[in-house]
């Protein structure tokens, strides 16, 4: 689904991402952690399409093309979604026109009919509904005024309004409460299937321990220092990354793979 | 010859065009009383000339391209027999002014019910002229303010809505001044007065447009007079020609309880020049100013705005959005002022431009006058380019770049118009600065 060579990314002359090596199979998820600043975010939005962030070496493929010179609209059509960490207020523009707006950018790309509003309200009115928002959501503008919990939830809404093949969740699970976790959680995990793959970044156990995810990686200085199966979660929890930055510095820039 | 003898030539010619107005019995049946009225204008305005930029109130609009023209004073203008070319209701109560007089073959002032008057203005002077000169002229006041004093001494076609006291009205009440394309630049005097008593409720559009390649200066005043908890929705809408000017003059008062929905919509122009001044002069009373200017090459408009607090317990909120592309200008001059008596009083401006290229250029100089000390006033302006970050969220979600700027630029001008109460307005404005937008896009591609 998605392999990662080798990338480098700087962000405004600094580089960010040191070289990262991942490979995401069809079906699977994996979790990113790792310290506030490694660069986690900046992955995310490379791979979505961010275009002021510059790939400064290694490539990337996306279902076996590479897809670094296709604008966001374009992986975002192909079945690429990135569930922001901080989702951006859109003001005057109301949630269910970007929805419909993007369902149909994305049906159209597929040579599916597009919705007219009265068969897109019907389809998203259930999804809505699975994400525990009001409805009133779909006619306030695209998160303005949405708690931070809200906003995460608003993002789930699209992904299930998109169907996306592949999906980046950037911290969705931060700023939500006990109950909104699970629902997320729960939306997630109903959402997977063998044809879907995630890589889910999080700083906490608790949305792993509802998800179940086929590999943990530990992102620390724009470098994937650890990978491993889910019990990496727990020790992280434990031990924090204090252990893995001092065996990444010993080994030099020798990244340990479970 | 010098610019400056040029210029009071001018001045004169517009005084001679008085004399000759009333000669031609263009002011016929008009009381005595108003033609002092009008004389006592023509005075104020030949004394104190056309503004200047060495005025602080005129700093960034010059009007001198202006007075360089001879702008005819047709008695009569040519009848207009073309086609509605504005959007109208079926059945809807409208009043339309094209080329200087009110065309009754536009207009539908059918079925009025009781308490709801809308008529020609001159008509209304003539015929019941303590009435009319009951409201006219109280809240425009010429002494200090040429382009008031012109039009008021030299107005001969207007419109008088009045509602009476308890009666509600939302249909909207239509009132449009349509210029359209002569050989020579004409000057046009748009004169409005609304009155709307005790508890009443009503909704008006007034709109400003010209056709083809009009050129034409209109100098209009429109006067808004809100008793005791009435409650209006008001739009103004400039559609004006690239070789006009427009210079509009709103003045409100505003009584006790009262509340005013003022929404000035300027879709590009030549240049537009409004002064909209609304005061608060009862407890209670509370105004929204909304306000959205488009603006591309060739287009210069300039908001001035006043709202003041005159008494404690009263509320006001402005909001004006501006969309500037091209060699577009944009000026947002806004003034609160609050009374030393005015205690307890509430007061936001905001004042937003939206640059879609680096040669617009925009003037934002938002202002608190206050002299009293219990108040809650709040006032801000941005000026910037579309936000990339928002740009890029839509896009990842399969939304093209071009239609993915096309709506955040509409949403942006959304916030405006979704603050009126009628759906067909709101509707019919959101689909003129959607097609204005599109327009500007093609136009730089
Ligand atoms: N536009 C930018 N300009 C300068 N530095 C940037 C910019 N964007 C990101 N960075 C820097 O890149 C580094 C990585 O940021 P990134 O957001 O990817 O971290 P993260 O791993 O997602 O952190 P967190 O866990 O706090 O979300 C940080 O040091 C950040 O300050
Ligand atoms: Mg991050």
């Amino acid at each position: 689904m998605l392999r990662i060579i080798n990338l480098h990314v700087s962000v405004e002359g600094k580089e960010i991402l040191k070289g990262i090596d991942l490979q995401i199979n069809q079906g699977e998820l994996h979790a990113i952690m790792g310290p506030n600043g490694s660069g986690k975010s900046t992955l995310a939005q490379v791979l979505a399409g961010r275009e002021d962030y510059e790939i400064t070496a290694g490539s990337f493929t996306y279902q076996g093309e590479d897809i670094i010179d296709l604008p966001p609209e374009e992986r975002a059509r192909r079945g690429m979604f990135l569930s922001f960490q901080y989702p951006v207020v859109i003001p005057g523009v109301n949630n269910i026109y970007l929805l419909q707006a993007a369902v149909n950018a994305v049906r159209k790309y597929r040579g599916e009919e597009e919705l007219d509003a009265v068969d897109f309200l019907a389809m998203i009115k259930s999804k809505v509904k699975s994400v525990d928002l009001d409805n009133s959501f779909l006619y306030r503008p695209v998160n303005e005024g949405f708690s931070g919990g809200e906003k995460k939830r608003n993002e789930i809404l699209q992904m299930l309004a998109l169907e996306p093949a592949f999906t980046i969740l950037d911290e969705t699970d931060s700023g939500l409460d006990i109950d909104a976790l699970k629902i997320v959680a729960e939306g997630v995990n109903n959402f997977r299937s063998p044809d879907r793959s995630f890589l889910v970044i999080t700083h906490y156990q608790r949305l792993l321990d509802y998800m179940e995810p086929d590999y943990v990686h530990v992102l620390s200085e724009g470098r994937i220092v650890k990978s491993g199966g889910p019990e990496l979660a727990s020790e992280l929890e434990q031990r924090g990354y204090g252990w893995l930055r001092e065996r990444a510095g010993e080994n030099g820039s020798t990244v340990e793979s479970a | 010859m010098t610019v400056t003898t040029n210029k009071s030539s001018g001045i004169k010619a517009y005084g001679r065009h008085l004399d000759r107005l009333q000669k031609k019995g263009v002011f016929a049946g008009q009381p005595e009383e108003y033609a002092d009225v009008r004389h006592a204008a023509m005075a104020a305005f030949t004394k104190h000339g056309f503004p200047h930029r060495k005025q602080e109130e005129w700093r960034n609009t010059s009007l001198a391209a202006l007075q360089e023209t001879e702008y005819l004073l047709p008695e009569a203008g040519e009848h207009f027999t073309g086609k509605t070319p504005f959007y109208h209701w079926a059945d809807g109560t409208r009043i339309v002014i094209a080329n200087g007089r009110v065309a009754a073959g536009l207009s539908n002032l059918e079925g009025l019910p009781r308490g709801v008057r809308v008529e020609s203005l001159a008509d209304a002077l003539s015929s019941q002229p303590e009435r009319t000169l009951n409201y006219l002229s109280k809240a425009a006041n010429y002494a200090s303010r040429p382009l008031i004093a012109l039009n008021t001494a030299l107005w001969s076609a207007g419109v008088f809505v009045e509602i009476s006291a308890g009666v509600t009205f939302t249909g909207p009440i239509q009132i449009i001044y349509l210029q359209t394309s002569i050989d020579q630049p004409v000057l046009s005097l748009p004169r409005t007065l609304v009155v709307a008593g005790e508890n009443s409720q009503v909704t008006i559009l007034e709109q400003h447009m010209g056709q083809g390649e009009a050129t034409y200066w209109a100098d209009s005043v429109t006067e808004i007079l809100l008793d005791r908890n009435a409650s209006m929705d008001y739009i103004l809408l400039q559609q004006e020609t690239p070789g006009s000017f427009q210079t509009h003059a709103l003045q409100a008062e505003l009584t006790g309880d009262s509340s005013l929905s003022l929404h000035t919509v300027t879709l590009g122009g030549g240049l537009v020049r409004n002064d909209t001044s609304v005061r608060l002069a009862g407890e209670g009373a509370e105004a929204y100013l909304g306000g959205l200017y488009l603006a591309g090459s060739g287009a210069h408009v300039d908001n001035h705005t006043k709202i003041e607090h005159a008494v404690p317990n009263t509320s006001s909120r402005e909001v004006y959005k501006g969309i500037l592309d091209g060699h577009g200008h944009g000026i947002f001059n806004g003034l609160v002022v609050v009374q030393p008596e005015a205690q307890q009083i509430n007061a936001d401006q905001r004042n937003n431009n939206l640059m879609l290229s680096d040669d617009a250029l925009v003037h934002s100089n938002p202002q608190l006058e206050i002299y009293a000390d219990d108040v809650k006033c709040s006032h801000g302006s941005t000026v910037g380019r579309v936000d990339d970050e928002s740009l890029f969220y839509l896009r990842t979600r399969g939304i093209d770049e071009e239609s993915a700027l096309r709506l955040m630029i509409n949403g942006y001008a959304g916030e405006v118009t979704s603050r009126i109460g009628h759906e067909g307005i709101r509707e019919h404005l959101d689909q003129l600065a959607q097609s204005w937008i599109d327009g500007e896009d093609t136009a730089s591609e």
